[in-house]
């Protein structure tokens, strides 16, 4: 490195200004410290302080409370306050519900709460909502208590059709929330038309503004639709095939994100254009943007069930459970199903419902195109499918 | 009074009692040893479970893009902090005169707004609806269909932005310690303003310059926040691939394998920079 | 002509010819290369504007977005002028819970910190010992590494003793980084201070206490002030490494993180822009202190250099 080669005047205080590695971090020290950045003042009044487990009650209201976990979209508006299910309940029983729009994805729920729950310690919460396949893991694991009969009397008004699954008969543990339906949501003036076809997203004209889940169940289950597979008989080695296939056009960029929950964050602002989609975040998307549409495409669409358990620990069982108990009257579930969009277990609920509710196809999806359930996998094709799905689409 | 020598030893004490300064530091020094440098070796012995120093290499081929792309982007955006920053901490320091604090004030302000709030605001500044993107489409540097938000270009931008003051503090710092004669005597020689700046400027503030690009490289190798609020799927970076999986157990051996390549990359590169740099200079 | 470097006493530029025997004004510089100093001071000067303008957008957005009533659940497009978010801000339980969550972490991790990190930090500027070097090396080393792998390994100690992730380890965390920064700022703060200082006290018969008190504190009081309100404002800010080892606990970022998929109320932005105006209130009044403690200090001949 040239060094200035003639005044010694310069060389002199050159030298005396002779820098050293030390004083880099002392002067970066100097720096970030003669620069005192101050504390805020502001407290926060108004909430109670949080327990070192991050949850709270919701405030006083002498009927006690409890804490309950959910996914985006499930209560009307997605807001506490305004919910008429949530203040109804409150009104007519006392019991205030901590509400927590936490839970993005089955696997992201597991990770983080899978070796708490193991542990059996408390997660803070009183109730969750889980899809059908988690949920039958967590009652094998015996991470949920058994609802108690006294308390939640009208789960007798579960319809036939779920009302005794193989995984928890007689309903023992846990009670579908919502019934709903995976499929597209896209801007057909972005994507130039009407979509019918699934394979609409590995279309290269659409590349990086797509979005699938990254619930391997719906997103395996549409891929192998749009391979002519019926995702309920499906074999492991199809479902594997379907997941190099998503992996290939993740490599490729065709996928802009791949997400849980949060895609409706970049459906909502435009930045996707087709995302795979679940119908009621589609139903109460539209509902706030008309330029966006929902399709179950020609090939046919997934169809899951979201249930609510209560996680071991827990320490307002009881609480928890009155809120199942009036979401189970007819009078409660059908203006709440309306409202969210999705598909209501609860009997009589329809009728409930004014005249629109019930041709909503989010409610009442028609006959065609169909709608198929993931099978039921066994531990060993789990295992090996969700980590092929997990290394596509996380590496 | 300045001290222009290293005073780390000439003004400091024999303790009284020899035990004096261990005590002092026992406490810290505990608690970095337990919580700083235990997990290191925990970290170490949970990379090689299940497969040994396998892991090492399945690691490197599963993520050899993302390890690449991530150190582009953290070089492109410590290029693009540096060529920003040090011209800001120059005026400043240099030219600022009365307002010298005021102007370190504005460019360390950002960093008194919570680092994830600040990259939303790029968020909202960089929407396809917004001014800059349809700026950028009516000169023509964007196509109509195109995006900023969700390209390696707002990631890497975000990036500089987010470790801009790292890079601006040092560089100011050693250009403030310049002693005013010295630049005096630099313009009386060298015919113009460059080639006095090249020749003694530059090499003074060398220390700042490189405690700088330190300071931005190294977080921004380790980031996940910008590619996650900014980014895409083409984006992902090593921290994203640990943010996404950390809770999962049967991934962190591969995760911790993940670190140390990104802390052992990361170390052999500030060597061979310090030895580009000229060790003379910085021992 | 003024060259490149703007000072008082300016000194002609020197000759088209190149470095040359020094000393003795010269003949100025033709027109030409007088106007492309300018032009290059004045390219200069609109590069550093620019810059400032690239670092205070963001900001700006934010703040005017404190006053935004969004369409939808996403405060990213403006809508109409509201003081809604600013009169109604607790309106989010959990956020408001997660802003008091980060402010009670940050109290404990200053306190903690301040308090082993300035004892450090003396250790390391006033004696000499022998372990100095290589304490000095580990204290330097977390603020060399990425926060990523700062956390996660962090999270691999934990993980392996089976320690439930929470408060307390947010607080570890937190702690294992700060002490560092408060011990290079206690030492970069108090360097050049003649610590015989307190020897001659002692020889003239001061107590240990009277010395700490009438020497010691005074000299370390600043550099332990703005350390601590450094540590506090790393804590309140933190992400990464917080966000790895807080298991169900949510801070105020973490809580922005988790929630902004479903939601982006602009009451993210009134508390931020009040962290804002209350940072830079206590940051001009602390600076304005420590102006006024370096004059009465500078008169008898020692004291903090800035």
């Amino acid at each position: 490195m040239a060094r200035p080669e003639h005044d010694p005047r310069i060389l002199a205080a050159l030298n005396a200004q002779h820098p050293s590695r030390r004083r880099f971090l002392g002067m970066s020290g100097v720096a970030l410290g003669g620069l005192a950045l101050g504390p805020a003042l502001l407290a926060a009044c108004g909430s109670d302080s949080s327990t070192s487990s991050g949850t709270t009650s919701a405030g006083g209201g002498g009927g006690g409370s409890f804490t309950m976990l959910n996914w985006p979209f499930y209560i009307e508006n997605d807001e506490p306050e305004s919910s008429v299910l949530l203040t109804g309940f409150t009104g007519n029983t006392g019991i205030t519900v901590d509400y927590q729009t936490v839970i993005d994805s089955n696997e992201d729920f597991n990770t983080k709460y899978a070796e708490t729950l193991a542990s059996g310690e408390g997660i803070g919460a009183d109730l969750i909502v889980l899809t059908s396949w988690n949920c039958a893991d967590y009652i094998k694991e015996g991470w949920v208590k058994n609802f108690d009969p006294a308390s939640f009397p009208n789960k007798a008004n579960v319809i036939e059709r779920l009302a005794n699954p193989a995984w928890d008969p007689g309903r023992a543990a846990s009670i579908p929330w919502a019934i709903g339906q995976t499929g597209l949501a896209y801007y057909p003036d972005k994507v130039g038309g009407e979509i019918t076809d699934v394979n609409a997203i590995f279309d290269p004209k659409f590349a990086g503004r797509v979005t699938v889940l990254d619930e391997m169940r719906d997103t395996v289950g549409l891929v192998l639709l749009g391979q002519g597979i019926n995702p309920e008989t499906a074999t492991t080695d199809q479902m594997l095939a379907a997941v190099a296939k998503i992996g290939a056009a993740r490599d490729a960029g065709q996928f802009r994100k791949i997400t849980g929950n949060s895609y409706t964050e970049d459906l909502a602002l435009g930045d996707a254009w087709i995302s795979v989609a679940w119908s009621g975040d589609a139903a109460s998307l539209i509902a706030e943007d008309e330029n966006l549409a929902w399709v179950i495409p020609d090939q046919g669409g997934m169809l899951w069930v979201d249930n609510a358990m209560v996680p071991v620990g827990a320490k307002n069982q009881a609480n928890a459970e009155a809120l199942l108990d009036y979401l189970y009257q007819a009078s409660s579930a059908g203006p709440f199903y309306e409202a969210i969009s999705y598909i209501p277990p609860v009997a009589g609920a329809e009728a409930e419902m004014t005249p629109e509710g019930r041709e909503s196809p989010f409610i009442v999806p028609p006959a065609s195109p169909p709608l198929y359930e993931f099978e039921i996998l066994t531990p060993e094709q789990t295992e090996e499918v969700s980590r092929a799905f997990t290394a596509a689409t996380q590496q | 009074m300045a001290r222009t020598a290293e005073v780390d030893d000439t003004a400091s004490l024999r303790a009284r009692h020899w035990w004096v300064p261990y005590a002092l530091l026992a406490p810290g020094a505990l608690w970095l040893i337990v919580f700083f440098v235990v997990p290191l070796f925990s970290m170490g012995r949970l990379s090689l479970e299940d497969g040994g120093l396998a892991n090492y290499a399945n690691v490197i081929s599963d993520n050899s893009t993302v390890i690449v792309r991530t150190f582009v982007y953290a070089g492109l955006a410590t290029i693009i902090a540096l060529a920003i920053g040090y011209p800001l901490a120059y005026v400043i320091a240099l030219k600022g005169g009365r307002f010298k604090t005021l102007l370190l004030a504005l460019v360390v302000v950002p960093f008194f707004v919570t680092y994830l709030v600040r990259t939303l605001a790029w968020r909202i500044l960089l929407l396809e609806d917004g001014p800059v993107v349809g700026a950028a489409r009516t000169l023509g540097i964007l196509g109509d269909d195109q995006a900023i938000v969700g390209s390696p270009f707002a990631v890497v931008l975000a990036l500089a932005y987010n470790f801009l003051p790292f890079m601006v503090l040092p560089i100011y710092v050693s250009l403030e310690k310049i002693d005013v004669r010295l630049l005096d005597a630099a313009s009386d020689l060298y015919s113009t303003p460059w080639r006095a700046f090249r020749k003694i400027t530059l090499l003074l503030s060398l220390p700042g310059v490189f405690a700088g690009t330190l300071l931005t490289f190294i977080p921004a190798a380790g980031d996940f926040v910008n590619a996650e609020l900014l980014g895409s799927e083409r984006t992902v970076m090593i921290g994203n691939v640990i943010e996404a999986n950390f809770g999962k157990e049967f991934f962190r051996p591969e995760l911790s394998a993940l670190s140390f390549m990104l802390m052992a990359i990361i170390l052999v590169g500030v060597i061979v920079y310090a030895r580009l740099l000229g060790t003379e200079e910085l021992v | 002509m003024t060259a490149v470097v703007d000072r008082p006493e300016a000194v002609p530029a020197a000759g088209p010819e190149g470095p040359d025997e020094p000393g003795g004004p010269r003949p100025s510089a033709p027109p030409s290369r007088q106007w492309a100093n300018k032009l290059g001071g004045f390219a200069l000067w609109a590069w550093a504007i620019a810059g400032l303008i690239f670092i205070l957008a963001p900001i700006l957005v934010t703040i005017l977005f404190s006053f935004n009533n969004p369409a939808g659940r996403y405060n990213y497009t403006w809508n109409e002028f509201s003081l809604d978010a600013w009169t109604n801000p607790f309106r989010y339980p959990d956020l408001a819970d997660a802003l008091s969550l980060s402010l009670r972490v940050a109290a404990v991790v200053t306190v903690i910190s301040t308090v082993l990190g300035t004892l450090m930090g003396l250790a390391l500027v006033k004696y000499r010992f022998r372990a100095k070097g290589i304490v000095g090396g580990i204290l330097i080393l977390p603020l060399t590494m990425p926060e990523v792998v700062l956390g996660f390994s962090l999270l691999t100690l934990f993980v392996t003793v089976n320690w439930t992730r929470g408060f307390v380890t947010i607080i570890i965390a937190q702690v294992m980084f700060s002490i560092s920064y408060v011990a290079v700022t206690v030492r970069a703060r108090v360097r050049g201070f003649d610590w015989r200082l307190e020897e001659a006290a002692a020889d003239l018969g001061a107590g240990p206490w009277r010395t700490f008190v009438r020497i010691t504190l005074p000299i370390i009081g600043p550099g332990v002030v703005a350390a601590a309100l450094l540590t506090f404002a790393l804590s309140l800010d933190d992400f990464i490494i917080t966000y790895l080892n807080s298991g169900l606990s949510e801070t105020f970022p973490i809580n922005v993180w988790i929630t902004k998929r479903s939601r982006i109320p602009p009451q993210i932005n009134v508390f931020t822009t009040t962290l804002l105006l209350v940072s830079i209130l206590i940051a001009v009044a602390v600076l304005y202190w420590s102006h006024r403690q370096g004059r009465k200090l500078a008169a008898p001949g020692g004291g903090s250099d800035e």
